[in-house]
């Protein structure tokens, strides 16, 4: 009778879970958090569950609760990549590194083919200052991306923004124009290559870049950030008035600052 | 951009390199320096605790060595000291000790210090003292007795305000050193915050406060200053100034500001002549990030790091944002090299507050002298990355780019510290120039400089008018040049003579002054031997 009654907590469990991941997929976030606490209440350890609610409570800026649901999951399981990565993922965005790379490193082990963590840890490492092993985890991140996807084309783009604070802005526009390749309609991959573009004298090109950027959607790269590049390249390029124009856009645009 | 190679050798390779000390620290029991300075901590947190303080390094009594001053913490609407607080005047003993002259002297300070920017304003040859303060700005006359006078309501500088960093500097060319002071943001313990993280205070982040236009005034010549922050055009913006440096960008013979402002944009104030400056930060490339966003600058310095004859600028900024190192590309435009020369990753992770070019080791080439510490003392207990106390960092100059030699700088370098202040300077007239730190809630630290490589040094103090003078010289036929900035680091007022690195030549071929504009002259001296100070007036000789 209790195996029964523990088969069907787990298959309720289960089902929930599912239902959960759908609503997130579909952004309905209110409704995945429902099901997601139905089926952390029918199994307060089901690993999945936990790692959905954390990223749902990220959304939700509750980093108590996300770190709490991921903790929780990998004190279940620490063998769970997903758990050992969205964890890293987690202190990385709270720009605590050095605890964000223990967790990176598990997950890079428990899945080692897998690019994302490497690149996390890439990623980690550079805001850290060292710019060696960025570098080398940059090029492993790369290596295990496949060919032409966003993820492949995120991956570039921060490679080639690595690259570009380094000075090397040849190899910068390399990883960018293989980005804008992997996904012709990432705003950042444009971006990223107008800035490349410019810092190496190009500002014409820069400006054909900064313009297709503007017309795609705004995931991660703002508005403002386009427009005072563009501020910048149309008054390399002696255009007084598209520089005022992209000028006052950008300083009408809320400025950002890290403090 | 080729030009510079990425030269920063992360901690790894640092280790593989031979241990040299560089500096070796003078203690408090060797100087007999027992001031120390009290950042007035509270539960609350008020703005102010964080900011000093300043140090400074100059000759006050023209006996040819250098005296130390330190500003202290004192009364203020947030704080009422459970016992006296002061400034402290320590007289060089020229064996490495120093005496504790503040009382005779009569500059303990009043208010809030926070800064000092040491110069001789009225031209009798003795050198005077500002103060910047929460409070009000105070003005030191040297009275050539060992004594100095408060003239600061005389001389109308009698202004409140949240003051930073000064630079002295010659604003129009008429011979007489102008003043511009930093202001920070409209403050008063009415306008403090509760910016507490799970119930606990710390310090506001700079969002949180209105910004203020810096002042700028000029030198009437008769011990008195006009307010000409308006009509210069400088006071129409509103910043958040920590640095300032003056200095020639475009080489045009007027002086420029550069002021780094703590999460709004940096400001050039190009200088248009006539007593007119124009904000240019955002067309030069010194405003923002390469991403538009503006950083939490902090110190700021000028030199001409990599020899092309043009002054690049330097900002210390917050941990995450890096450092920024503009090269100067000509035609008043800068491009970001920190991240080529290494000095972006190598600050990554570190609040930079003073800050100095100073060539420590007489190759004849600026290095550079970083001095940091977060701002928020509690910072441990938000992010386990960050730390409240922070290395020292000592980059040598390669030629090509920054080497990070911190890890053979000697003991400090080994330590952390809250440091905020910097000031460089010849303690011990030996040629090789020391450093002072001034650390927050803690004793100052005194680095002795003790490189043992057998390059050699000609000392130059030039008397009058320095500021803006560019000294020259040649050593086996390679050209080396000093621009002499006015401010710059952080807080701090550094020694005003000069250095001239030879390497290993026993002569300087010639060595160059071209006065400022204001005097309009060139000396020339061919065949100058190393191994001493030299005094120069304009039209003088080499004494």
């Amino acid at each position: 009778m209790i195996l029964l009654l523990a088969l069907q907590l787990a298959v309720g469990a289960a089902q929930h879970y599912e239902n959960a991941k759908q609503d997130f997929a579909q952004r309905k976030f209110s409704e995945a958090v429902s099901e997601v606490d139905a089926a952390l209440h029918e199994n307060p350890y089901m690993v999945p569950a936990l790692v959905l609610k954390a990223r749902l409570a990220t959304f939700a800026h509750r980093p108590d609760v996300a770190k709490s649901c991921l903790i929780t999951a990998i004190t279940a399981d620490p063998t769970s990549e997903e758990a050992q990565f969205f964890l890293g993922v987690f202190y990385y965005m709270q720009n605590d590194f050095k605890l964000a790379i223990s967790p990176l490193q598990t997950a890079q082990t428990l899945s080692p083919e897998n690019p994302l963590p490497v690149f996390y840890l890439a990623m980690t490492h550079e805001a850290m200052g060292q710019d060696a092993n960025a570098l080398k985890l940059y090029q492993q991140a790369e290596n295990l991306s496949p060919q032409k996807s966003a993820q492949t084309a995120s991956i570039l783009v921060a490679y080639g923004r690595f690259l570009l604070s380094q000075g090397r802005n040849e190899d910068s526009i390399e990883k960018d124009r293989r980005a804008v390749e992997a996904d012709p309609d990432s705003r950042d991959a444009h971006y990223e290559l107008a800035k490349g573009l410019d810092r190496d004298g190009d500002p014409k090109n820069a400006a054909l870049e900064g313009e297709r950027a503007l017309t795609l959607p705004a995931l991660g790269t703002s508005d403002a950030q386009i427009h005072f590049l563009l501020a910048n390249v149309y008054r390399k390029l002696n255009q007084p008035d598209l520089a005022k124009a992209h000028l006052e856009k950008f300083q009408a645009a809320p400025q950002t600052a890290r403090r | 951009m080729s030009l510079l190679r990425t030269s920063f050798q992360d901690a790894e390779h640092d280790s593989e390199k031979p241990r040299e000390q560089y500096f070796e620290t003078w203690t408090a029991q060797k100087t007999g320096i027992t001031w120390k300075h009290d950042n007035a901590l509270s539960r609350l947190r008020y703005l102010p605790e964080s900011m000093g303080p300043g140090v400074g390094i100059f000759d006050y009594d023209n006996d040819g060595w250098m005296d130390l001053y330190f500003v202290n913490s004192g009364p203020a609407d947030f704080f009422q000291p459970a016992k006296p607080l002061r400034n402290a005047l320590y007289h060089n003993n020229r064996d490495g000790t120093f005496t504790d002259v503040t009382e005779k002297a009569g500059v303990a300070g009043r208010d809030f210090g926070i800064g000092v920017a040491a110069a001789d304003y009225d031209r009798d040859g003795w050198t005077d003292i500002l103060v910047t303060t929460y409070g009000r700005l105070i003005l030191y006359h040297n009275n050539h007795d060992g004594t100095f006078t408060d003239v600061t309501k005389a001389a109308g500088l009698d202004e409140p305000g949240l003051f930073t960093s000064a630079a002295w500097f010659d604003s129009d060319n008429n011979g007489l050193l102008d003043l511009f002071v930093c202001h920070f943001v409209k403050y008063g313990k009415s306008l403090e915050q509760d910016c507490s993280v799970n119930g606990i205070r710390h310090y506001c982040y700079p969002k949180t406060y209105e910004a203020w236009a810096s002042r700028l005034y000029k030198n009437n010549g008769d011990g008195t200053f006009t307010d000409i922050s308006a009509p210069s055009g400088i006071g129409k913006y509103l910043g958040k100034a920590f640095g300032v440096v003056a200095t020639d960008i475009n080489n045009d013979g007027l002086l420029d500001l550069f002021v780094a402002n703590d999460s709004v944009p940096n400001f050039l104030y190009l200088n248009k002549g006539g007593g007119k400056f124009e904000e240019i930060g955002f067309q030069a490339g010194v405003a923002y990030s390469a991403d538009g966003a503006a950083r939490s600058g902090m110190g700021v310095d000028a030199a001409d790091f990599d020899g092309d004859g043009r002054e690049d600028l330097l900002v210390a900024n917050i941990s995450r944002e890096r450092d920024s190192l503009y090269r100067n590309t000509g035609h008043n435009t800068f491009v970001d090299a920190a991240g080529a020369t290494g000095l972006g990753m190598a600050t990554a992770m570190y609040t930079g507050w003073g800050c100095r070019f100073v060539d420590f080791d007489l190759d004849g080439r600026q290095d550079l002298i970083l001095v940091s510490g977060h701002p928020d003392d509690l910072i441990e207990s938000v992010n386990s990355s960050l730390q409240y106390r922070e290395p020292l960092l000592l980059f040598h100059n390669n030629g090509n780019g920054f080497d990070n030699v911190s890890a053979a700088g000697g003991p400090a370098f080994k330590e952390s510290y809250a440091a905020r202040g910097l000031a460089v300077g010849d303690l011990d007239n030996d040629g090789r120039v020391d450093m002072v730190v001034g650390i927050s809630g803690g004793a100052p630290l005194v680095l002795h400089n003790v490189v043992s490589n057998s390059n050699r040094w000609i000392g130059l103090s030039l008397t009058g008018l320095t500021v803006g003078a560019r000294i020259t010289w040649s050593v086996n036929g390679a050209e080396h040049s000093i621009f002499k900035r006015g401010g710059g680091s952080y807080l701090s007022s550094c020694d005003p003579r000069d250095v001239l690195g030879l390497g290993a030549a026993e002569y300087a071929d010639w060595i160059q002054v071209r006065w400022p504009a204001a005097i309009g002259r060139t000396d020339r001296f061919e065949h100058v031997r190393a191994g001493k100070y030299y005094s120069l007036s304009p039209g003088g000789k080499l004494l």
